[in-house]
């Protein structure tokens, strides 16, 4: 898997490469728009990381050029400024995901890798937290070898919770995930899911767990 | 008491308008002279033809004596004795040889030299006008007196003015009226412009500094006054965007070493030393996140309110950011919500109350508790926590900016995030109330003041 690193702190830009290439990422690390984007018309990138002030130009308009040019990549912006604002308007001009800085490095290694979608991408067919494994290609999921009796949809609410490990998912998301079009959601159905899911992850002794949000989403974390 | 700002239009109109008055009145005084003078002459010339008709119908005999034969239309002039025309001749020596009815004397005594002269006379109580006139008939020298009476004068005075108005006196009137209204309506069309562009004006804000008086149709003489508002407004404009620059740039500044920091530190995860200086990061962070809340809130509110905040969808946020942190630490959150609720407002501004209230919440509330969030009442956010809840000595100054509970001091934040909170309600008209938890605790209740659309 390799990525590419858009960020003009030269120290920041070490640190953050040295702790995705331990996650086993290849990271090219580039300061400019313009180098930018000429990496991008060489390299078949998988992953773009772009921070939003550049020396060159803004990272939002890089984006914006981007996408204009039909750039499928997954796109996960680095931002130091406001809150709400470049989150809305960074995801409606076409990043894939946001991050605030500073941030913890172990953060943008899993908001990295849940960008990674790619059937047949080592990292992305294959989620790890704490004791649990879950092969996404194979659609199975298993606890120190030993694998876990889960039904379709648990699974698809593990996969949601899992690439979005350590923060909130809103019911509502896990519902468009874990639902098709044409299937029928009762209003407590997720509920139940998330129920079963525990108490399955409980029973076989797993180090992460699902904490429920009531109103506001669930989160899938690591038991410290 | 000031006075009222005079009225360039009413100073034009009133000014205009006394001009006119008094050159109206001059002018009729100079017609009224200038009557006089023709209603004189013409008098003049008509006794003068009056007694050349006397001497043109006299005839001398050959003995001397004068006959005065007048044609019928003529002879009723002057017949009877209070007749309007009253005529006499005289011979050289001044001795009436014919006279019309009732004159038996001179009108006026002969003067010594030979000449024509005007005379005023009174007869029978009437002023008549008259002329004497030395004249040659037959090839001798007479005198022939004229006079006439005061209603042909009259007549003569009402048929000239009859005349005057019927041949465009009227229109002085008419045409000073005219006038005013030209000059008011050329004041009025003339300041419209500056209407339109003070209401144009009125209307620049910080949300719409790209608005510039239009100097198109403006009369010459308040360009430059436009002009240097125009100016003045380029300057404002250019000093917030330097603003808003500086608010950005000092996030980015500010956010990358804390960034470098903390990607720094993540490369010796596992010290012992480590854990310790993550909270330092997070809390200079947090105090950061503030400093630009507050920056951004001094600026003034960018961009027009949205009509339709929802409440309910803006804690949610809020509370999701924070909750990855408040598990760790054995916290969590619950929302109580019921459907969008909405207000009039800035969805960023209401965002920063909203987290820098559960951030204070989570401060104060212990492990093992909950940090409950309540929008279920229209236009209203509670955020309560399980802490001591807030003394009623110390209310009134949780929202000054930097102020923190005595006894608090240990606690993670610089005491600016309800600063922050009270100013973002008092933006948006509304305000924060502190309430008594049943069962401890407190509940800082966001109030709006009012719903969209209710």
């Amino acid at each position: 898997m390799r990525l590419l690193l858009v960020e003009d702190d030269t120290r920041l830009a070490e640190f953050l490469a040295q702790g995705l290439a331990e996650a086993g990422f290849v990271v090219d690390t580039v300061a400019e728009a313009g180098d930018a984007e000429a990496a991008l018309d060489t390299v078949p990138y998988d992953l773009l990381i772009l921070d939003l002030g550049l020396p060159d130009g803004d990272g939002m308009d890089l984006l914006a050029r981007l996408r204009a040019r039909g750039e499928m990549l997954p796109i996960l912006v680095l931002t130091a400024r406001g809150a709400l604002a470049d989150r809305v308007s960074g995801l409606n001009r076409g990043a894939d995901d946001y991050v605030l800085k500073p941030c913890a490095t172990e953060e943008l290694v899993a908001r990295a890798k849940a960008l990674l979608r790619r059937p047949g991408g080592a990292l992305g067919a294959v989620l790890i937290l704490g004791n649990l494994r879950f092969d996404t290609l194979a659609m199975e999921c298993a606890m120190e070898n030993r694998p876990l009796d889960l039904s379709r949809r648990e699974l698809a609410v593990l996969e949601t919770l899992l690439r979005r490990a350590g923060r909130v998912v809103p019911k509502r998301v896990l519902e468009e995930k874990v639902y098709g079009f044409d299937d029928s959601v009762a209003s407590n159905s997720i509920e139940v899911h998330i129920s079963r899911l525990r108490r399955k992850l409980e029973a076989e002794g797993a180090t992460v767990r699902v904490h429920t949000l009531r109103g506001i989403g669930y989160m899938l974390s690591e038991e410290k | 008491m000031t006075r009222p700002a005079p009225s360039l239009q009413w100073q034009l109109i009133s000014r205009v308008l006394a001009l006119t008055l008094a050159l109206t009145v001059l002018g009729s005084a100079a017609l009224v002279l200038l009557f006089q003078n023709t209603v004189d002459s013409l008098r003049d010339r008509s006794l003068q033809g009056q007694a050349a008709d006397i001497a043109h119908h006299a005839a001398v005999a050959a003995d001397g004596t004068v006959t005065v034969r007048l044609p019928p239309a003529l002879e009723d002039s002057y017949r009877g004795s209070r007749g309007e025309f009253i005529y006499v001749l005289l011979d050289a020596d001044g001795r009436v040889v014919a006279a019309s009815d009732g004159v038996s004397a001179p009108l006026v005594a002969l003067s010594t030299a030979r000449e024509a002269r005007l005379f005023q006379m009174t007869k029978q109580g009437r002023i008549f006008y008259g002329a004497s006139q030395p004249m040659s008939i037959g090839g001798r020298n007479y005198w022939v007196q004229v006079a006439q009476g005061p209603s042909h004068h009259n007549v003569l005075e009402d048929s000239l003015l009859t005349a005057i108005v019927n041949q465009g006196g009227w229109a002085i009137p008419l045409f000073v009226l005219l006038f005013l209204g030209l000059t008011a309506q050329t004041i009025r069309s003339g300041l419209k412009p500056l209407v339109q562009a003070s209401e144009l004006a009125a209307r620049i804000s910080p949300t719409n500094l790209e608005v510039r008086l239009p100097l198109r149709r403006m009369p010459k003489e308040v360009i430059p006054l436009l002009q240097a508002v125009n100016g003045a407004i380029d300057r404002l404009a250019q000093a917030l965007r330097e603003q808003q620059r500086f608010t950005a740039d000092a996030a980015h500044e500010l956010r990358t070493p804390l960034a470098v920091l903390r990607a720094n530190l993540d490369r010796y995860r596992g010290q012992p030393w480590v854990p310790g200086l993550l909270v330092d990061v997070d809390r200079m962070t947090r105090v950061v996140q503030q400093l630009l809340d507050v920056a951004r809130l001094e600026e003034g509110a960018v961009g027009a309110p949205q009509s339709d905040v929802d409440l309910a969808d803006l804690a949610a946020e809020a509370a999701a950011s924070l909750a990855p942190a408040a598990i760790e630490t054995g916290r969590s959150f619950d929302l109580r919500e019921q459907g969008p609720n909405r207000v009039a407002g800035y969805p960023h501004d209401i965002y920063s109350a909203l987290r820098n209230l559960m951030e204070n919440a989570l401060d104060h509330t212990p492990a093992g508790t909950m940090v409950e969030v309540d929008t279920t009442v229209p236009g209203i956010v509670r955020v309560r926590d399980h802490g001591p809840g807030v003394p009623a000595d110390q209310r009134a100054h949780v929202f000054s900016r930097f102020w923190r509970a005595p006894a608090r001091r240990t606690l993670p934040g610089a005491g600016l995030g309800l600063s922050i909170v009270a100013e973002v309600m008092r933006r948006h008209g509304g305000r924060v109330e502190i309430e008594d938890a049943p069962g401890g605790g407190a509940v800082f209740a966001l109030i709006f003041s009012h719903e969209p659309g209710a």
